[in-house]
């Protein structure tokens, strides 16, 4: 499955913070929205940003 | 150092009583002048957060979770034992000792688990009072339910979620504590070091996992409740965040780690369904009280099966195997977990595994809820032979007793397990081995204290089901208390500890390092890459069973893996900002020490002993072999790496209760 996740995104409480688009691929059915987060997460490691959800 | 397990004089049953009347107390007023350090807050950090501080020390007490309330004592399920006789079954305090003894197989220490069993009763009480909602039968009783292991039902329980409600219990006794100010809470905070001032453990070092910074914390004694380490085979039933961090520094610093090679694997856990998955799922072993485990008989059943061809439910009774019952009549279904593990990993080795894996096997319902459901009709006054209505009957008692977990494997699975078997595995579940400590809880770090499953001491190689609420409140409410004041009595003129001390800059200097390091690190792989490939080594070849090639292996393997680890990390974000990778990516690094640590253990460990399998060392009937010679408890000091570790050893005596091979059928 090929999903648009729109996750919001803010360094700090003082940060504004932004819903920021990711697109992510091999997302399997059986997966639950933890795991589906982890496949994002790879795709975080190449950028250098934490995660922050 | 010559371990000293400190162990009293005197009978048996005469031991806990008597320390109780010979050791040091502190007076109320004292107390106020003593600060204590709980690291952990879930059954046992959190029940002795709790009465440390009703006792009128100052406690403060650290979670890396959002709230004690997310401490992985919340996923328990099944019960807590307790030798309370009140089904008139023949219960006892010795019997309960008894059972844990040998369901340990023989590796545990006998002083600590009789002092278990005895305390065991006051939990209940305990937690009554406090408003647990344990199950009550239909005169208002306490009920009681059967669990592995044992002849007797001793099990209190709460539906299937004992170890929630027993969790909200400790959590408002500690919030009670929290708002008359005797509790300092710190949440999301993670322990990274323990201090050690003049040989004695002062305080420690925390990282405040919101903002990243490094504090010191200092205090007269410090108490690790800090769980288990099974999360070093990545995937278990364990909760994402669970840890050996805290332990495995507070080990670097000279507590001695016991018996890491022993592991629980838990027989009835969901299995295993694709390369995605980062946990697995426990359903309770109390369902192994009305749940038949079995496989097919035949080769071209299981085919069928595995290809859609054929429903379980259309399998004739006998063209089914129901390996337990056959194997271990005596006990069936109910034998320990390290028995019912294995033999599951028999049926599936030889291919009769049901699903697509070829690593799963039934729990069947069907006959319980035809058992009960014509109960009930009886009860009723129902027609008895009216199939459709004894099965709806029979569902509703299944529901009251299960409903939860019944509900939870449908969400996971999308099966109904009312009409369909449910399909289990083993998982790894708990660890048995742990921090180092006498009878009074103490590590070889004076002033360091380990509980709950942190601990090592009441499980042998195998725990049975519904021990590990009992061990982690028995720690907490009942034993840690007064052993600690011994201690704290000496302290009463030390007055405050200072963090200015060299020995905190030195700790938080060197926490801060390891930090440094895996951010600064220029690799290009995934903390969890690791830590995945660190759990395919333990569970390939530390898992349910071991050889001592594969053991060698396993420990160069992980050795290698640790030093391509620092060299090809990659921790994303900075160290001073809410970074769960970089919190991660320290776990990580702790595991790969310790799972090569485990490794060596179980090679030395020339023996099968309940949760620990040596190919080598069996029964010609496939059954574990213990060896005299190694009735001793190994206890590992660090010397930097895991291959210098340095081995001591603790005689394990029995003097009542016989060793005897230890027998299911």
């Amino acid at each position: 499955m090929n999903l648009t996740l729109k996750i919001w995104r803010q360094k700090s409480a003082n940060d504004k913070g932004k819903l920021v688009d990711y697109k992510i691929s091999d997302v399997s059915p059986d997966m639950s929205f933890l795991e589906m987060l982890d496949v994002k997460q790879s795709i975080d490691r190449k950028r250098r940003i934490s995660c922050s959800f | 150092m010559a371990l000293d397990s400190k162990i009293p004089q005197g009978a048996l049953a005469e031991k806990w009583t008597k320390h109780k009347n010979d050791i040091n107390l502190v007076n109320p007023a004292n107390k106020r002048l003593i600060d204590v350090i709980v690291v952990g807050t879930g059954l046992a950090g959190g029940s002795a957060a709790a009465t440390l501080a009703e006792l009128g020390y100052n406690v403060k007490a650290f979670c890396f979770q959002d709230s004690p309330r997310r401490a992985h004592s919340i996923a328990a399920q099944g019960g807590i034992n307790a030798a309370k006789n009140y089904q008139g079954d023949g219960d006892s305090t010795y019997r309960l000792f008894y059972d844990t003894v040998k369901g340990g197989d023989y590796r545990s220490r006998e002083a600590n688990v009789y002092r278990l069993a005895e305390v065991s009763a006051n939990i209940i009480d305990q937690c009554v009072a406090q408003g647990v909602p344990f199950a009550r039968d239909y005169g208002g009783l306490l009920d009681n339910r059967s669990f592995g292991g044992v002849l007797v039902s001793r099990t209190f329980y709460a539906k299937g979620q004992t170890g929630q409600q027993l969790l909200l219990g400790a959590y408002s006794a500690m919030n009670r504590q929290i708002g008359r100010g005797k509790i300092k809470m710190y949440n999301r905070h993670e322990m990274l070091d323990v201090v050690i001032v003049d040989g004695k453990a002062r305080g420690i070092i925390a990282r405040n996992l919101v903002t990243g910074e490094i504090e010191r914390h200092a205090a007269h004694a410090v108490v690790l409740g800090t769980g288990g380490y099974g999360n070093v085979f990545f995937l278990s039933t364990n909760a994402m965040g669970s840890n050996v961090t805290a332990a495995w520094r507070a080990h670097k610093r000279g507590a001695y780690f016991a018996n890491p090679c022993y592991t629980q694997i838990h027989p009835t856990c969901i299995p295993v369904s694709g390369d995605h998955q980062s946990k697995l799922t426990l359903m309770s072993e109390s369902l192994r009280n009305d749940g038949r485990i079995w496989v097919p008989k035949h080769m071209k059943d299981v085919e069928a099966i595995r290809s859609g061809k054929l429903k379980p439910t259309q399998l004739a009774e006998q063209d089914r195997d129901y390996y337990l019952e056959r194997r271990y009549p005596a006990f069936g279904n109910l034998v320990p977990r390290d028995v019912a593990s294995r033999a599951a990993k028999e049926r599936c080795d030889a291919g009769y595994g049901i699903n697509a894996t070829g690593e799963a096997v039934y729990l069947d319902f069907a006959a319980a809820i035809i058992r009960y459901g014509k109960e009930k009709a009886h009860v009723k006054g129902l027609n008895e032979n009216d199939e459709a209505l004894v099965k709806e009957l029979g569902k509703e008692v299944v529901k009251a007793k299960y409903g939860n977990l019944f509900q939870m494997y449908e969400k996971i699975v999308d099966e109904n397990p009312y009409e369909t078997p449910m399909m289990i595995f083993p998982a790894v579940h708990y660890t048995m081995g742990g921090i180092w400590v006498d009878y009074n809880l103490q590590t070889t770090i004076p002033g360091l204290y380990a509980i709950g499953e942190a601990n090592f001491s009441d499980h042998g190689s195998n725990r049975l089901g519904a021990s590990a609420l009992m061990q982690g409140l028995a720690d907490g409410y009942f034993v840690l208390p007064y052993t600690i004041g011994d201690y704290l009595s000496h302290d009463i003129r030390t007055g405050a500890i200072s963090t200015d001390l060299p020995e905190f800059e030195e700790a938080e200097k060197s926490a801060k390092e390891i930090i440094d390091h895996l951010i600064n690190n220029k690799g290009t792989k995934s903390v969890d890459s690791f830590h995945r490939r660190l759990g395919k080594i333990m569970w390939n070849k530390c898992g349910m069973s071991r050889n001592e090639k594969e053991l060698k292996e396993a420990i160069q393997e992980i050795s290698d893996l640790r030093k391509e680890f620092y060299k090809e990390v990659l921790v994303p974000g900075t160290a001073d900002e809410f970074n769960e990778q970089l919190a991660k990516a320290g776990r990580v690094a702790d595991f790969l020490e310790l799972g090569e640590l485990f490794a060596k253990d179980a090679l030395v460990r020339e023996e099968s002993a309940g949760g620990h399998f040596r190919e080598e060392h069996q029964t010609p009937e496939g059954e574990a072999k213990r060896r005299t010679e190694f009735q001793f408890v190994s206890a590992w000091e660090y010397k930097g790496e895991p291959k210098d570790a340095v081995l001591h050893k603790e005689a394990l005596v029995y003097e009542n209760i016989e060793v005897k091979e230890r027998s299911y059928k």
